[in-house]
């Protein structure tokens, strides 16, 4: 009779493994691109340049020309404090989404403990019911399996439903966003490279320079030159990064039937290997 | 008259960006034909463009905003929701840890033990919280 008992509880348990194995296991590519889609948004703050940045770096232009210096505040950066808080709402959102993504795949959060409910049911005689120690540990066994099966289900049928939820939207944001950084803030760059241009030249043509002087102003120039064009690169590599994660989330989106497909995993992988080195492409340029 | 939107401001930048280049190059070429007068109005003029020509790039990623107001609102809705999913998933724990101090508490009330039962509420108490 008890072998009877232990074959069925032995089938049982194997089953909801299979379950379990087939239906929760290879959220973990989904986890890992969120994870990267969450540190990498945001990185302008990173890249060391913003749009008052650039206000500033205009102002600090504006009084060496004019050799007009104040006390306190020189310039007035709101337009730019604001073109900035935009752009920092529409990345914040877009992280708010990977973080909730990243948090959702993550495999540990339907990793729940069961000993308590194990070490409460005690070994005994309740009643005409007796409870042996090995019974109560396959009891704890199969509560363990049945709820990781039951909550990884929910979790994958829920993590499908808020990608086809998020996708349109999400797309929109970040093709915004890789306007802004594209068309905007890197173009606030090429004003900067021609103010300094036109601030030089009036130099060059004044001609009240001494020879060293006019050495110095050159080195200058090409060191505000290299600044701006390095800061340009970073944001349109981060820009780049930026369409790459919309890129694999379309792909998600796409293919949310096949979640767990090896194919898909390497393509979403591969993905997240691109927006890796496009980001510490970004770092290096630091 | 008709607002301009995120991307006509964008571009009207990059037209200003390359007026100021036509007029720098003017007065670069003709620096010397140019009345000082003339010269210094031309600077100023220049660098105005520069200046606007900024100003009209901040002023395009605000006028972004308007176009993914209701992306916005949707992706925070669903960020709600997300949270909200992985909250109901991280309750299960605390149900559990009810469930297996309920059943110790019940233990204790069939054992008559008062010093067990307290610890069994407590340990409820905890459990709860």
């Amino acid at each position: 009779m008890k072998a009877i008992f232990a074959r069925r509880i032995l089938c049982v348990l194997t089953g909801i493994a299979c379950l379990v194995f087939a239906s929760c296991v290879d959220l973990a590519h989904v986890h890992h691109y969120a994870l990267i889609s969450e540190n990498e948004m945001g990185r302008v703050i990173g890249a060391g340049y913003d749009f008052k940045q650039a206000c500033e770096d205009r102002c600090q232009m504006n009084a060496m020309r004019n050799f007009d210096i104040q006390r306190g505040d020189q310039c007035d950066c709101k337009l730019f404090t604001e073109a900035d808080q935009s752009m920092r709402k529409i990345e914040r959102s877009v992280r708010k989404y990977f973080a909730g993504l990243k948090n959702l795949s993550d495999d540990a959060l339907t990793n729940y403990k069961v000993d308590p409910v194990a070490d409460a049911i005690k070994e005994g005689q309740y009643g005409t019911v007796t409870i042996e120690k090995k019974q109560v540990q396959a009891y704890a066994s199969i509560a363990k399996v049945l709820l990781k099966a039951s909550t990884d289900a929910y979790r994958r049928n829920k993590i499908k439903e808020y990608i086809i939820e998020a996708n349109a939207p999400l797309q929109d944001l970040m093709e915004k966003l890789v306007f802004i950084l594209r068309n905007n803030l890197a173009t606030e760059l090429d004003f900067r490279k021609e103010s300094l241009y036109a601030y030089y030249m009036e130099l060059k043509q004044s001609k009240n320079l001494s020879d060293y002087e006019k050495g110095k102003a050159v080195n200058d120039y090409f060191a505000g030159i290299d600044d701006a064009t390095r800061k340009k690169t970073r944001i349109l590599n981060y820009a780049k990064a930026v369409e790459k994660i919309a890129t694999a989330h379309a792909e998600l989106y796409k293919n949310r039937d096949k979640l767990t497909e090896q194919m898909f995993r390497s393509l979403l992988s591969e993905y997240t290997n691109n927006v890796e080195e496009i980001m510490e492409s970004v770092d290096d340029l630091k | 008259m008709a607002k301009l939107n995120a991307t006509q401001a964008s571009e009207l930048a990059r037209h200003f960006l390359a007026l100021a280049q036509a007029i720098g190059d003017y007065r670069y070429r003709n620096w010397k034909k140019l009345s000082k007068k003339d010269n210094q109005q031309l600077a100023d003029f220049q660098w105005s463009v520069l200046n606007c020509g900024e100003d009209m790039l901040a002023n395009s990623t605000t006028l972004v905003l308007d176009d993914v107001k209701n992306s916005l609102g949707k992706i925070e809705d669903l960020t709600v929701k997300v949270e909200s999913t992985l909250a109901s998933l991280a309750k299960i724990q605390t149900i559990i840890n009810c469930a297996a101090a309920i059943v110790i508490l019940g233990g204790a009330v069939i054992s008559k033990n008062p010093g067990t039962i307290t610890s069994a509420i407590e340990a409820l108490e905890d459990a709860v919280t």
